[in-house]
Order: structure tokens, then sequence, then C-alpha cells
């Protein structure tokens, strides 16, 4: 038996890249279990260079507030080929207007409105405020009626002519709300939330720290639980003939129109759908920074998420997805928190990223070769495995935490999902391969082969007989 | 029996700053005919066509059609718009002007499609969705089935069935062609304005072009207007000749007639008269 080293010396070269960004997403949060590197990641942890799990939380929180975004934006500059460069407007006004209807607004001595009242509701042991919800909702429609307004006037501007006019709304509404309209809107400080979206459950012993975990982590489910619908909308929206006729719009206005399709009704309807789902994503916003303040109008928000896109593949709702949980976790994880503290880096890093991708993947990561997309894809559920792992229970908490059941299953707790394991399958001796899922298996006796197989990395290390 | 009419233009006149573009031409056009338009370069020809399609707004005259289809809620400015345009009776039907309508109002509700001069396909979706696109406004409804299958058939009609799944940007010239004319029938016109179907066509592609737009007017009773400089194959397909000049008619008549006609001969076919003769 004679092993082709030159092979598999090539293949992990074509690989290189992502192989080198696997390990930095996937394997670098759990490596506080490992035995050897363990005691070491800890200690880093603590000190702060490495994220722990409420940091993973707080991070899933944003990615998952901006893929809304992000797949709002997609939908309107993606398919109908409307370029917004502010779509940071309805961000900020979604999440002023949501505080301002949850808190009530006053202007002087005058009452204009006195705000909702708490209804406190147990859904699935998250005990939450839905009228916080029911603000965020009223708010995106009011927005979504400003955008019908806005939209019949200013999509009559046609390519360069509607990017600047998009690009100068926000920096107008960051002025009034800092300058003019400064009494009811807090000022340069901004609104701060009194009324908390997740509450203490009743007869909850926890305090501190616990508590603090705790909330993270069911603020998280709340959000995730957004994001799931609001995305899942957008993408079959995307996907219907209602998203194809946006596609013609795009291509060519005029044909479209000489289709026999209505292009300033389609084109006002998916600004007016974008911009409520991007307050959607503004109003939880708020509620995660715990104020908005006018930093939600800035135009690097506008450009975080165009870059997003751009890097998943604009066009593709499943692109703005990728593109920013791949790039806001990897960020967030090892860029800002991890090595740099610096607000500046990631915007330099965004553009060098950008500036790489349109030259060598211009189509975005989505639309990049088959074997890179794969390796993509299978990277970000690796990297959400991690999450789940990270964070303990999250999701559905007490019904279904998929950590301990892989961990009883698959490897030691101690050792966390990477590891090597022997199991009798049919009293026949298996290797398994651990990552979080099962990336490999060797039964030199139950299938007299190697595979190797390092899904969507690797189609297969190839096979051969053992000697016997 | 005299023919209906389905097209009726009275005194239209566009005028771009000081140039007039088309002038005072007034013209019929009647059920089921095939009407060439000929005339030189910038005789306004094409802007004839955008008017009556409604990329340009005349400057003056009218352009009288029938509605074929009510109005919807979602049509609201366009409505209006036709609430105060002129009406004409013609016969037992009443015709509006449809001058300065929107082109997605021309096609759906007075079915009127067109093609273009230089092909505007969808670049980069595929050839089935290029086709499926217009189908989509009057089947807004339908089961995705229905406007799979609808989508196909229009395709197989032009023969390019087994290129459904290439993006329109990598389809040479002469499929094109034929993909935007699927694309104008797919609306199930009452009218089909051609600009210039031949332009840069090999001759047997011209030739199924030519054995399309004959099969839409004999089978599917289109009434059919072209524009088009190569008059050999013209004169095969038409049954009258509108020959515009400056923007004004000099002349108008079947194909033998055109080619005995003094002015035209001087203004426009020099030899090439021999052709349609």
């Amino acid at each position: 038996m004679k092993l082709d080293w030159e092979y598999y010396w090539d293949e992990v070269k074509k690989r290189k890249f992502f192989i080198f960004g696997f390990f930095l997403v996937v394997l670098l949060p759990t490596m506080d279990t490992w035995i050897f590197l363990g005691p070491s990641v800890r200690t880093a942890q603590s000190v702060g260079i490495m994220p722990d799990s409420v940091t993973t939380s707080i991070i899933i929180q944003k990615a998952a507030i901006l893929v809304i975004f992000a797949v709002s934006w997609d939908l309107l500059s993606g398919y109908s080929g409307q370029i917004s460069f502010g779509h940071a407007l309805f961000l900020g006004m979604g999440g002023y207007l949501a505080v301002m209807i949850r808190e009530g607004l006053m202007i002087g001595d005058q009452e204009v409105f006195p705000g909702m009242e708490e209804q406190l509701v147990d859904i699935g042991g998250i005990y939450f405020d839905l009228s916080v919800i029911e603000a965020i909702i009223l708010a995106s429609a009011l927005i979504a009626v400003f955008a019908l307004v806005t939209g019949t006037i200013i999509l009559r501007l046609k390519g360069p002519y509607f990017a600047l006019v998009t690009l100068v709304l926000p920096l107008i509404a960051q002025i009034l709300v800092t300058k003019i309209w400064g009494d009811f809107t807090g000022g340069d400080g901004g609104l701060q939330i009194t009324s908390q979206l997740i509450q203490k459950p009743p007869g909850s012993t926890l305090e501190g720290l616990d508590l603090f975990k705790l909330q993270i982590e069911q603020m998280t489910t709340v959000i995730l639980t957004f994001a799931i619908v609001c995305v899942a909308i957008m993408y079959l929206l995307a996907r219907s003939r209602y998203g194809l006729v946006l596609k013609a719009i795009r291509e060519d206005e005029q044909a479209a129109s000489s289709s026999g399709i209505n292009v300033s009704l389609y084109k006002v309807s998916v600004f007016v759908i974008s911009s409520f789902f991007a307050s959607v994503a503004g109003g939880l916003l708020a509620q995660v920074f715990g104020s908005s303040t006018s930093a939600l109008f800035e135009s690097e928000r506008s450009f975080e998420i165009i870059i997003f896109s751009i890097l998943g593949g604009i066009g593709t709702i499943l692109g703005a997805i990728i593109g920013t949980f791949v790039l806001f976790f990897a960020l967030s994880y090892y860029i800002k928190d991890g090595f740099v503290d610096l607000q500046t880096i990631e915007v330099l890093i965004f553009g060098l990223l950008l500036i790489i991708i349109i030259r060598y993947q211009p189509r975005g990561l989505i639309n990049a070769d088959p074997q890179l997309r794969n390796s993509l894809f299978f990277g970000v559920i690796f990297s959400f495995l991690m999450a789940f792992y990270d964070t303990g229970n999250m999701i559905i908490a007490s019904t279904w935490n998929p950590a301990p059941i892989l961990q009883k299953y698959l490897g030691q707790g101690e050792r966390g999902f990477f590891g090597m394991d022997l199991f009798k399958v049919q009293g026949r001796m298996v290797l398994y391969f651990i990552v979080g899922t099962v990336i490999g298996y060797y039964g030199p006796e139950l299938a007299q082969k190697i595979r190797l197989r390092l899904w969507g990395v690797w189609p297969s290390l190839g096979t051969f007989d053992p000697p016997k | 029996m005299t023919a209906r009419k389905v097209l009726s233009i009275e005194k239209l006149t566009k005028k771009f700053n000081e140039f007039v573009a088309v002038d005072n031409v007034s013209f019929d056009v009647y059920e089921g005919e095939v009407l060439g338009i000929i005339g030189s370069n910038g005789s306004g020809k094409t802007t004839l066509f955008n008017m009556i399609s409604g990329v340009l707004e005349p400057t003056s005259g009218s352009i009288f059609a029938e509605q074929q289809s009510r109005f919807s809620l979602f049509d609201f400015p366009s409505l209006l718009k036709t609430r105060f345009s002129k009406r004409v009776r013609w016969e037992d039907r009443t015709a509006v002007d449809i001058g300065g309508q929107s082109p997605h109002i021309v096609l759906n509700k007075f079915g009127i499609a067109r093609t273009f001069q230089i092909v505007k396909p969808f670049k980069q979706v595929t050839t089935l969705e290029n086709v499926t696109i217009p189908h989509i406004p009057q089947n807004f409804m339908a089961k995705p089935s229905t406007l799979k299958s609808r989508a196909i058939r229009s395709l197989l009609s032009v023969d390019l069935g087994e290129k459904q799944k290439y993006p329109a940007v990598i389809l040479p010239h002469g499929d094109l062609k034929r993909l935007d004319f699927a694309r104008a029938m797919a609306t199930n016109p009452r009218l089909l304005l051609l600009d210039e179907p031949f332009g840069g066509l090999s001759s047997q592609d011209a030739f199924r072009v030519t054995q399309l737009i004959k099969n839409a007017n004999k089978e599917y009773g289109v009434t059919i207007m072209i524009v088009e400089h190569k008059l050999k194959l013209l004169a095969n397909l038409v049954t009258r000749i509108v020959v515009l000049d400056h923007g004004q008619v000099i002349a108008m008549g079947t194909p033998k007639e055109i080619a005995k006609n003094k002015d035209v001969i001087e203004a426009y076919l020099g030899v090439e008269a021999d052709h349609i003769a």
C-alpha cells in the first residue's frame, strides 16, 4: 500500500483558504474544552482575548438582525436593481419609532401619546413583554406607509440619481434627530429603553450574572425567531413570480414595461416591503443596544450590509445571509474582539475583502465555483453548530439540545465535540472523527476501506484497501 | 364586407425641440393585415412605433385603439388619463386615444405588443424565465404549473426549447431575435409592432422569422406592423406598405403600387425598386 502524498498535498493547496477559515471560524471557539490547549484558551477567554458564551450570544443576536437588514437591502437593490446607499434610514427610523411607540412621547409637558402597557407573556419558558414586539411591528407598518409616500416620489429617479438621494436621506435624518428634534428624540444621547423585552421570570431565584446570561440567551431566541420568519418571507417573495418580475425590472426597465409589467407599481411595492423589514431590524437593534441613538442612521450601517451582500452574492437572498453570518462572525470573533480593539479596523478589513472579492469572485461567494461554495455552506453550518455548543442551550432550551445528545453518543464532555473515538458497531471497530458533527469515519473491517470525508471540504480523501 | 379597424392614427406629430420627427401622419390599420412601414434612416419609423407603444408621448394628434380589457385599481393614474382622453366611434365600437399612456397599459388594456430594433433580453435570467415574465401580468394568480407550461409552449414555438436553461446573455443574435418575438407573442396581443425583425440576421434565420410572422398572422389572427429595411423579405410578407420620408407619409398601397410610385423611387427606393416588383 502506498499513499500518494503529492495528490493529497495538491488537494490541501487547492483548499488552503478554506481550511484556514474553517479552523479559524469553527475550531477556535471550542478550544477551551480541548485537553492540551483548553486551559490556556480558558485563560484567554477570562482575559477577554477570546469570546465566551455571552459574547457569542450577543454576536449571534447582532448577526441575525443584520441578516434581516441585509436581506431587505438585497431584495430592493439586488433584485429590483434600485441601488440604495442609505438603507440605514429605515433602520434608524425603526429604532426610534419603536421606542417612541412603546415608551410614549412627550413634547415639553404635552403628552402626545401615552405609550403601550406592559403585557407579560410566557412562551416556551421565555418571559417577555409582548408590547415591545407589537410596538416594533406597528412602527414598521408606519414606516412602510412613509416609504410608500417617499417611494412614489424618489423612485421616479433612475440609476445614480436615486442612489444619491438615498445617500443623503439618512444624513438629513441624523441631523433632524440630534439637532432639530432633540426635545423628544433625546439629542445625541438618544432614546433610552426603560422597558426590557426579556423580563425576569416570576419566582426565579437567579441573580446577577446567571440571570444576565439567561436573559441574553432568551433574547437570542426571540431575535433568531424574528430573523427566521422575516428572512423566510423575503426569500419566498424573491423566489416567487414577484421576484422574477423584480429581476426583469433590474435587467431592462423598458423591456419589462413592454412585457406588460407595471414598473412603477412593482418598484414602489418592493421599496415598501424592504423598508418594513429594515425597520423591524432597527427596532430589534435598539433593543440589543438598550437605546436608539443617531448611530443607527450612520452611513457605516448602510455600507456594512452592502459589503456583506456583495461578498455573499448580490441578487441572491442566500448570499446576503451567508455573507453576513460568515463575515460578522469572523470579524466579531477574531478581529474586532480578538486581536485589535479598534473601530476603524472593521472598515479597513471590509474594504480589503471587498477589493479582493470584486477582483476574484465578482459574483459573490454564493456564485463562486461549486467547491468553494460548498465549503462555505458547510463552514457556516459548522460554525452555527459551534455556536450552539458554545452557548449551551439557546433555542429550545429544555426540549431539544443537541450538545448533550451528541456528546452522549459521539464523544466525552471533557474533550468537547472534537475528538476521535473508537466504537463497536456490530462487533467491529469503527473510528470516528468528530468536529461538531461526524466528519469522517474509518472502519477497516466494516467497509474494508478507509473513507475520510470532510463534507464540503473534501469530496473524498480517496479509498484504499487496508493490508490484510 | 369592409375590414374592421384595429388602429387609427390621426394627424400624429412628434417634435424633439425644433426637429420634427413625425409630421402630421394619418393612416388606419385593419384587422388581419400585415402592414409594412418603410423609409430612409431618420424618417420617423421608430418614433412612430415608440408613440404607439407608449414609450414616447405625441406632441399632437391621436392614436385610436379599442380597449380590450377592464382597468383595475392598480392602474389608477392611467385610468384617470383614459377618462379624459378623446374617443371616437368605429361603427358599433368605441376607440380611445392611447397617446401618452404607459407601455404596460397599451399592452395589457389595448393589446398592442412590440419588439425592439436592438434586442432587449433580460440578460441574467434564463431563456425560460425570459418568456415567463410577459405571461405573468395576465396570469398573476395562475398556478405555477400553468404558468410554466404556457412559458414552455411559447419557447417551443420559436424553437428555443432545448435552450431553456441558458441565461439569455449567452444566446446568439438570431436566437435573441426569436426570443424577443416569443416574448411579444406571449402577451397574447391583438396588434404586434415589429421593429426591424430581420436586423442583423442571416438568410436562414430571416427565413425562420418570416415563417413565425406568417404563422402569427394566419394562425393567431394577429395584425402586424413591420418596420424593415430588407425590402426583398418584406415584399413576401406584407399586404400594404406605408412609406415615410422626413416624418411624412408620401405613399401608401400594395407593394406593387409602391414599386411604381415615382415619389418613393426618388426619395428612398432607388435601384431597389426591382426587388419589390
